[in-house]
C-alpha cells in the first residue's frame, strides 16, 4: 500500500516525458556525436605527426643542452698554475756561460771553471750541463709553480744532494738567474746574477 | 566482363550494403533514443534533483552511446549501458558540485532547483547508490538485476541498497514500505 503510494509520489514528482522535445534532443545529440567523431578522426591523423615533431624537438633540445662527447675535452679539473711574468717571457732554447773564477769556501777553493750550458726543453723544464769536470756531471732545472721559482739541482753531488731555488729571466737574448734560496754557496756563487748568452754555434763551447 | 569491371561492381555492391547497414543502425539508434531518453532523464533527475542538468547529462550519455553504437547495439542490454553511463556522469557532476568552494557558492546566486518536491528532498538525503536503486525501482519498475547492472555491482549488493533505501524512506515518511 505504502509502496504504491511511494510509487505514485515518485511519478507525480518526476512528471511526464511529454514536455521533452525528443526530436530536438536527438538532433542535438547527433550533431554533438558527429562533431566528436570529426575531432577524433582529426586527432587520430594529427597525433602521430605531433608525436614525431615533439620527439624531434626533444632530441634537438637534448643535443643542444648536453655537451658533445666527440668534441675534444678541455681539462678543467686541475687549475692551471699561475705563471710568473718572468716565466711567460722565457723561450725554449739554450744559453751558455764561460765560468772562469774558482769559488773559495771555508773548506778550500773549489774549481768550477768551464762552460756552463742551460738548455730549456720547455718553458718549465730544462737541464744544466757543466762542461768542466766530469765530477759535476749535469743537473736539472724545473719550474715550481707553488713557490713561483725555478728549482736547480746542478752540482748536486758537491752540494750534498740539496737543490737551490732561483728566478730565471730573459733580458733581451740573454738569460739571467737570480738567487732566491740556495744552501750550496758554490752553486749560488756560480749562478747568481750571472749572464748566460744564447748558444747559437758549437764553437761557443770551446775555450 | 573484365576482371576490373567485376571488381568495380563488387565494390559498388559493398558500398551499397554498407550504406544500408548504416541507415539501419541510424534508424535503430533513433528508435532506441525515442524510447529511452525520457526514462534516462528521469533516472538522472533522481540522482541530481535538477531537471535541466539531468537533460544535459542524459544528452552526454546518448552522445557517447551514438559514438559507440555499432558496438553497444550488439550488447544484450544497451539500455542498461546508457543508464550506467548516465548515472556515472550524474555522480561525477554531483561530486563536482559538492567540491565547489564555499566562495564559489557565495558568488553565484542561489539556484532554485526546478524539482524541489518532497520526494526530491527525501532522495537528497539518501546515499547515491541508494538513490539510484530507489529511482530505478519506483520510477522504472526495474528488477534488482537491472539495478545491479546500472550500479555495476552484484545483485546482492543492489538488493541491500534497495532495502536500506526503503527503510530510510520509511523513517523519513513514517510510512510502512514493504519489500516487493
Amino acid at each position: 500500500m505504502a509502496d504504491d503510494k511511494l510509487r505514485r509520489e515518485f511519478n507525480a514528482a518526476f512528471g511526464s516525458d511529454d514536455d521533452l522535445d525528443v526530436d530536438r534532443m536527438l538532433a542535438r545529440v547527433r550533431g554533438a556525436a558527429a562533431q566528436r567523431s570529426r575531432r577524433r578522426r582529426w586527432f587520430t591523423a594529427v597525433a602521430p605527426l605531433a608525436a614525431a615533431a615533439l620527439s624531434i624537438a626533444v632530441l634537438l633540445l637534448v643535443r643542444v643542452a648536453l655537451p658533445d662527447n666527440s668534441a675534444p675535452k678541455t681539462l678543467l679539473a686541475t687549475p692551471t698554475p699561475s705563471v710568473s711574468p718572468a716565466l711567460q717571457t722565457l723561450h725554449v732554447g739554450q744559453w751558455y756561460r764561460h765560468v772562469v773564477n774558482d769559488v773559495t769556501t771555508p773548506s778550500g777553493v773549489v774549481h768550477v771553471g768551464g762552460v756552463w750550458v742551460i738548455r730549456l726543453s720547455s718553458t718549465t723544464r730544462g737541464v744544466i750541463e757543466i762542461h768542466s769536470s766530469p765530477e759535476f756531471n749535469s743537473g736539472a732545472l724545473r719550474y715550481d709553480a707553488g713557490r713561483d721559482t725555478w728549482v736547480v739541482t746542478a752540482l748536486t753531488r758537491y752540494c750534498g744532494g740539496k737543490s737551490g731555488t732561483y728566478d730565471i729571466e730573459e733580458r733581451g737574448t740573454a738569460l739571467i738567474l737570480t738567487h732566491v734560496d740556495d744552501p750550496c754557496t758554490v752553486r749560488a756563487a756560480t749562478l747568481d746574477n750571472n749572464v748566460f748568452l744564447p748558444l747559437t754555434d758549437p764553437s761557443q763551447l770551446m775555450g | 566482363m573484365s576482371v576490373a569491371s567485376v571488381s568495380a561492381t563488387a565494390n559498388l555492391e559493398l558500398r551499397g550494403r554498407q550504406r544500408v547497414a548504416e541507415a539501419e543502425a541510424a534508424a535503430d539508434y533513433d528508435a532506441f533514443f525515442r524510447t529511452e531518453y525520457g526514462q534516462v532523464v528521469r533516472v538522472v533527475q533522481g540522482v541530481l534533483g535538477d531537471r535541466a542538468r539531468a537533460e544535459e547529462v542524459a544528452q552526454e550519455a546518448f552522445v557517447r552511446l551514438l559514438v559507440r553504437w555499432d558496438k553497444v547495439a550488439t550488447y544484450e542490454r544497451p539500455d542498461a549501458w546508457v543508464r550506467r553511463v548516465a548515472v556515472r556522469l550524474a555522480v561525477r557532476v554531483s561530486r563536482r558540485d559538492r567540491m565547489r568552494t564555499v566562495l564559489e557558492r557565495r558568488v553565484e546566486p542561489p539556484v532554485e532547483k526546478q524539482s524541489s518536491s518532497e520526494v526530491f528532498r527525501l532522495l537528497d538525503r539518501l546515499p547515491r547508490a541508494q538513490r539510484v536503486a530507489i529511482v530505478l525501482h519506483y520510477l522504472e519498475d526495474r528488477p534488482v538485476s537491472d539495478i545491479a547492472a546500472v550500479l555495476g555491482c552484484a545483485e546482492v549488493t543492489a538488493r541491500v541498497h534497495l532495502h536500506r533505501a526503503r527503510r530510510r524512506l520509511e523513517e523519513l515518511l513514517s510510512w510502512q514500505v514493504t519489500d516487493g
